[in-house]
């Protein structure tokens, strides 16, 4: 077997090895959170230097709420990460190029659209029907969770304007208690400008001044997409043992309030709701985890893929960032309210899901026109339309 | 309610458990037996005996849901050699816990091992066999391989000899009352024997050689002084 149960002691290195290791990751994904920051800086930095008329030209097209969050779920489907697609909201709306009102319906779409991971996930287990059935069950009750969420809150924030509302009432709260967020200076803003700025001077000394935007665009999601994928990967392997131990709890102890919190602080700590829904789907394909259990879980990583908008939110000028940040959160927390402690109501999700799975076992075409149809082909015609 | 979230390793825990398992399947094989042998009352010896089986089953369990989390959670970083290996020992060990209970159950159907004309012989291989679950355990704790290359080989010839007794008994022109019990728990032993040299192989085979001792295909110890 191998040295793991080998009862001799350990040698002195192996034995801090794990510390040193530790360490180090921690510190790779805080400096990796550091270049997410400079990229959602740089991203803002990016678009305002492209000027008015040609951003209200881009954004005009996303101002119906229904084009907006068809934007949402292609941009996420695209990228393969909500946490892109928010960071990179939050650094436009920072910008104060687009208007959290026009932001709001893309957060949702970003939602449906990050569902697509774990979506594929399930098809992994496609040659074995029963296997299937719960894993495509697995993925799918979180689109029709997403779905249904949308659909109850999208109408009353175009009618009301409820989550935006909500939203800056709480950031309100948060700018009386720490005034420095959004709007003030502070050594955390000032260490996110500094590379932005040496970039910027860079630019103007090689003559390329007139791309100034394009590049510091291009710059800025390179590094927010790099970094939220550094940041997974190293919080990954440091949680690990965390969060299979907060799984075989969850499957010891079932569901309830206890495994929708371990899913936010999963997906708090690895920074990716798709890490932590896809790691529910071999589960419950291979019959250990329900799906009613797995269900709180999948709720608790969307409202702790929240936090990286949160995060973004920091390096952002205006305060409106952290409004469109705490909407993210406000639209998943409703979402949890309206449809998770009403027995009935929570079963529809499932419900809907289970009875996708066993058309999908019945006829594998159905898999494709559900993926194709809900993530690519129904954003893209609704975009065309709008 | 955030115990759930605190780190371990959960492969340490995994080997516990293996441990614990292996450790009840002793108990196990001294309730069978005593059973068996009419030292104990069968009905009490039958109630804690199924309270151990019960036990092993849901470690058997646990070890297989933790293992399947243990995949999922690491990916590609997981040892699956590993992983396949404790599969392997979690079934072993429960198939044990499995032959004690058939010894039991001669207890049960009114077989008293402890009258039998052969009872020095029959008492011999019941000591013989508690004393090899022992170092079984002993050996995997410690994963001594210099002891499973002599424990498997020992194996290896009971097994002969368990098979000589039960094809004596069969032959036999004794009363089958007397013969069958005896042809069983040869059989059961035989077979308890077989699980323990499997989960010793696993300490100097190759995964794709578990079960299949063969000294000349054992990994070979590299000495760290080197």
């Amino acid at each position: 077997m191998t040295e793991h149960s080998r009862g001799t002691d350990p040698p002195v290195e192996a034995a801090f090895a794990p510390w040193i290791e530790t360490t180090f990751r921690l510190g790779l994904a805080a400096f990796f959170l550091y270049i997410f920051l400079v990229g959602v800086k740089g991203l803002e930095t990016g678009i305002k230097s492209f000027g008015g008329d040609f951003v209200d030209t881009v954004f005009s097209n996303v101002a119906n709420p229904i084009a907006g969050l068809a934007a949402g779920v292609l941009a996420t489907v695209l990228v393969q990460s909500s946490s892109v697609t928010t960071a990179t909201i939050v650094g436009l709306v920072g910008s104060g190029i687009l208007p959290v009102e026009t932001a709001v319906p893309m957060v949702m779409g970003a939602n449906i659209g990050t569902t697509v991971t774990n979506t594929l996930a399930s098809l992994g287990h496609v040659r074995q029907s029963a296997y299937f059935h719960r894993a495509f069950a697995a993925a799918t009750m979180h689109d029709y969770f997403n779905l249904i969420a949308v659909a109850i809150l999208l109408p009353l924030e175009v009618a009301f304007g409820l989550v935006t509302k909500i939203a800056e009432g709480i950031a309100s709260r948060v700018g009386d208690i720490l005034p420095e967020v959004g709007t003030g200076s502070s050594p955390i803003k000032t260490a996110i400008e500094a590379p932005i700025a040496w970039i910027t001077d860079l630019i103007e000394t090689l003559g390329w001044s007139s791309a100034e935007g394009v590049i510091l665009l291009v710059i800025g999601i390179l590094m927010i997409f790099l970094s939220l994928w550094m940041i997974t990967r190293q919080m990954k392997l440091v949680m690990s043992g965390r969060i299979e131990n907060a799984i075989n709890g969850i499957l010891s102890k079932g569901a309830g309030a206890g495994a929708l919190l371990a899913g936010i602080l999963m997906t708090v700590a690895v920074q990716s709701s798709s890490v932590t829904t896809s790691i529910l789907v071999p589960l419950v394909a291979a019959g250990v985890l329900t799906l009613q259990n797995a269900f709180p879980v999948t709720l608790g990583a969307n409202i702790g893929t929240t936090v990286t908008a949160l995060l973004a939110s920091i390096a952002a000028d205006s305060s409106d960032a952290l409004v469109i940040a705490l909407a993210h959160v406000t639209f998943n927390v409703l979402g949890i309210l309206i449809i998770y402690p009403l027995p009935r109501i929570r079963r529809i999700p499932l419900v809907l899901a289970e009875l996708t799975a066993t058309a999908a076992v019945k006829r594998k075409s159905v898999v494709a026109v559900y993926v194709i149809g809900l993530f690519i082909v129904t954003p893209l015609v609704v975009l065309l339309i709008v | 309610m955030f115990s759930i979230f605190r780190d371990a390793d959960q492969l340490e825990n995994v080997e516990e458990q293996l441990h614990t398992m292996l450790a009840s399947c002793e108990d196990a094989y001294r309730l069978a037996t005593t059973a068996a042998f009419g030292e104990a009352d069968v009905s009490e010896a039958g109630d804690q005996l199924m309270a151990l089986d019960k036990a092993i089953n849901k470690t058997e369990r646990s070890i297989r849901r933790e293992l399947l989390v243990h995949g999922t959670v690491r990916g590609a970083d997981v040892d699956q050699g590993l992983m396949l290996t404790y599969m392997s020992l979690a079934k072993d060990i429960e198939r044990i816990g499995d032959k004690c209970k058939d010894i039991w159950e001669l207890a049960e159907i009114g077989a008293n091992l402890g009258i039998s004309e052969d009872v020095e012989e029959l008492e011999r291989h019941r000591v013989h066999v508690a004393e090899l679950i022992a170092e079984t355990l002993a050996a995997f704790t410690a994963q001594d391989t210099e002891r499973v290359h002599e424990l498997i080989p020992a194996i290896r010839e009971d097994r002969d000899h368990y098979d000589g007794h039960v094809t004596e008994l069969v032959m036999s022109t004794r009363p089958s009352h007397e013969a069958s019990p005896q042809a069983l728990f040869y059989r059961y032993i035989k077979r308890l024997s077989a699980h323990l040299s499997n989960i010793l192989s696993s300490i100097v085979m190759p995964i794709d050689r578990l079960d299949f001792y063969n000294p000349d295909k054992a990994i070979e110890e590299t000495d760290p002084s080197e």
